[in-house]
């Protein structure tokens, strides 16, 4: 009787696994999927990223901060340190999500493709971008119960997150006037009490684009700069900007 | 017009671009292994010459120092500051000999690039560097700098590397992997009037032109070689040489924008 459910479960596990990760680990190599994902991204994609993944579909002009150039290879929403690939879940992660800030939504979620259909993308993405190797992610420590506030603050102003985002992470820094992004646009630092990151919200995307930085753009990796105790309560901080209730 | 031209062959690296890009995926990891062989160059020749520049100049580009002025200093700063001396010769040009795979091996200061940050300013502003080195970045101010590195291809500038220094003393090294160009700009986002560059070289044939645009080269074993100029804001020259016995040609780089 067990026997017989453990083999209905395990190729069912098999399947799952297969749907979930198999493209994650053939790591760009399958030629089928990198075709599939193709089609879907001229289909869903090209209007923004061009063709060409050079990032000037004819919608591309409207868009600030304009679409990816994909080739280039370079992506801010990395669990990776700065200068590194994205991992295949980072990829995953930013087409299932979508990007938006707070002007609002960039590049629309596109969660309602099947998962498969997503990883093929990720597939296509990182042929397009020229990734042979995915990155290594930071170590991501436990984070804490709750998040020290106090010391929070004191690691903003110790690391001066306020030259860019302000004294208090309006994004009136004294630098956010002259930021400009890779392409040479004009770029901001946001205003951190909107509550609204590409990322993601979740203290443990902040912890990473923290660590990490938004490669492309003026936003540096904090690394090697604090303790793990440290930039978990600047997370906490940083949240707590736009969440009053944080702790509770 | 240039400016046409320039967009066409950007349209050309981007038509290019898509096939081209898996192939450097493999050609970066390829050209790492098919390394530069270090030799013992016998009866070596010098190659001398002089780096000029003969058309309009560009416009100076003054940027106000705006913030941290007890540091940084007050009044405007050219973040690429160009010098032409009255006979047009140019200081501070990468002269490179190209597709020279066996020679003399790379000697210090070059073995390993330092950049500082002192008074809000790189120094140096422009430095030679094998490919791939470790850059080692200091920051001697007591304030937050961020070095951004990029690599330069065409006119597109690829994020190479951001990272935070928000103390004075803070020391950062990290490798300058580059999948295409030699050309390495250096910016810091606090501070939008800082500048460097840094040309990396498969090979240790590869100079900068002195005050007065003098440039020299040794130990070049025999064969025909391009031999490029390259400045920030000047442009390229670009001249073939026979290296062989008898009297070589004292070159004149005459960079075009
Ligand atoms: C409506 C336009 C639009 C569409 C459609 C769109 N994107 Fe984007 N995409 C953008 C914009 C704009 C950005 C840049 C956002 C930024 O730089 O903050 C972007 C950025 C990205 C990035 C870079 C993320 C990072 O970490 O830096 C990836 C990868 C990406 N898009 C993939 C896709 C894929 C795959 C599709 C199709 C399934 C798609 N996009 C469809 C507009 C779009
Ligand atoms: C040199 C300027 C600069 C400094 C210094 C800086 N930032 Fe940023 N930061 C930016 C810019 C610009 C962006 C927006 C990037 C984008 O949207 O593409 C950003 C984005 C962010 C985001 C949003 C991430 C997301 O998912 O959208 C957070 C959170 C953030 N910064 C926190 C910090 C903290 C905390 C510090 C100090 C440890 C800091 N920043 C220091 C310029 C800076």
């Amino acid at each position: 009787m067990l026997n017989k459910r453990s083999s209905i479960i395990v190729p069912l596990l098999l399947l799952f696994i297969a749907q979930y990760s198999g493209p994650a680990l053939a790591a760009g190599a399958d030629p089928a999927l990198k075709a599939a994902g193709k089609k879907i991204y001229m289909r869903e994609c090209a209007a923004c990223h061009g063709v060409e993944g050079d990032g000037a579909g004819p919608g591309a002009y409207i868009l600030n901060p304009r679409p990816r150039n994909l080739q280039l290879g370079v992506f801010k929403l990395r669990s990776t340190p700065t200068g590194e690939n994205p991992t295949d879940q980072d990829l995953f992660k930013t087409i299932t999500r979508g990007i938006s800030s707070m002007a609002g939504a960039m590049m629309p979620s596109f969660q309602e493709l099947p998962a498969k259909d997503r990883w093929a993308l990720v597939t296509y993405v990182k042929a397009v971008a020229g990734i042979d190797k995915a990155g290594k992610p930071i170590d991501l420590p436990t984070k804490p119960r709750s998040f020290d506030l106090a010391l929070g603050r004191q690691v903003y102003e110790r690391l001066q997150c306020a030259a860019c985002h302000g004294v208090d992470g309006l994004g009136d820094g004294t630098s956010s006037l002259t930021l400009k992004d890779a392409q040479k646009r004009r770029i901001w630092a946001p205003d951190l009490s909107r509550g609204q990151f590409k990322g993601g919200a979740m203290p443990r995307d902040i912890y990473t684009r923290i660590s990490t930085g938004l490669d492309g753009t003026p936003m540096p990796a904090y690394a090697s700069k604090a303790k793990p105790n440290e930039i978990w309560a600047l997370s906490g901080y940083v949240l707590s900007l736009s969440k009053k209730n944080i702790n509770d | 017009m240039v400016q046409l031209r320039e967009e066409l062959s950007r349209r050309k690296f981007v038509v290019a671009g898509a096939a081209a890009t898996a192939w450097y995926a493999l050609a970066g990891a390829a050209t790492a292994n098919a390394a530069y062989q270090e030799i013992n160059v016998s009866a070596g020749r010098t190659l001398t010459g002089r780096v000029t520049f003969h058309g309009t100049l560009p416009k100076p580009d003054e940027i106000t120092i705006s913030k941290d002025n007890t540091h940084c200093g007050t009044g405007s700063v050219d973040p690429d500051p160009v010098k032409v001396n009255s006979d047009s010769s140019v200081h501070n040009t990468v002269v490179a000999i190209q597709g020279i795979s066996k020679g003399k091996s790379w000697q210090t200061p070059h073995t390993t690039p330092r950049i500082i940050q002192e008074r809000c300013r790189f120094v140096p502003y422009i430095q030679l560097a094998p490919k791939r080195a470790v850059l080692e970045i200091t920051n001697k101010d007591p304030l937050l700098h961020n070095i951004h590195a990029y690599e330069i291809i065409g006119r597109a500038r690829r994020n190479m590397f951001n990272i935070a220094q928000p103390a004075a003393g803070q020391v950062d090294k990290h490798i300058m992997k580059t999948r295409r160009s030699n050309i390495v700009e250096v910016d810091c986002d606090a501070h939008n009037w800082m500048s460097a560059w840094i040309y990396l070289s498969d090979h240790p044939y590869v100079t900068l032109s002195d005050a007065k645009g003098n440039f020299s080269i040794a130990d070049i074993p025999a064969g025909k070689f391009e031999i490029i100029a390259w400045h920030p804001v000047l442009g390229k020259a670009k001249q073939t040489v026979d290296i062989k016995p008898g009297t070589l040609p004292n070159l004149d780089m005459k960079l075009k924008i």
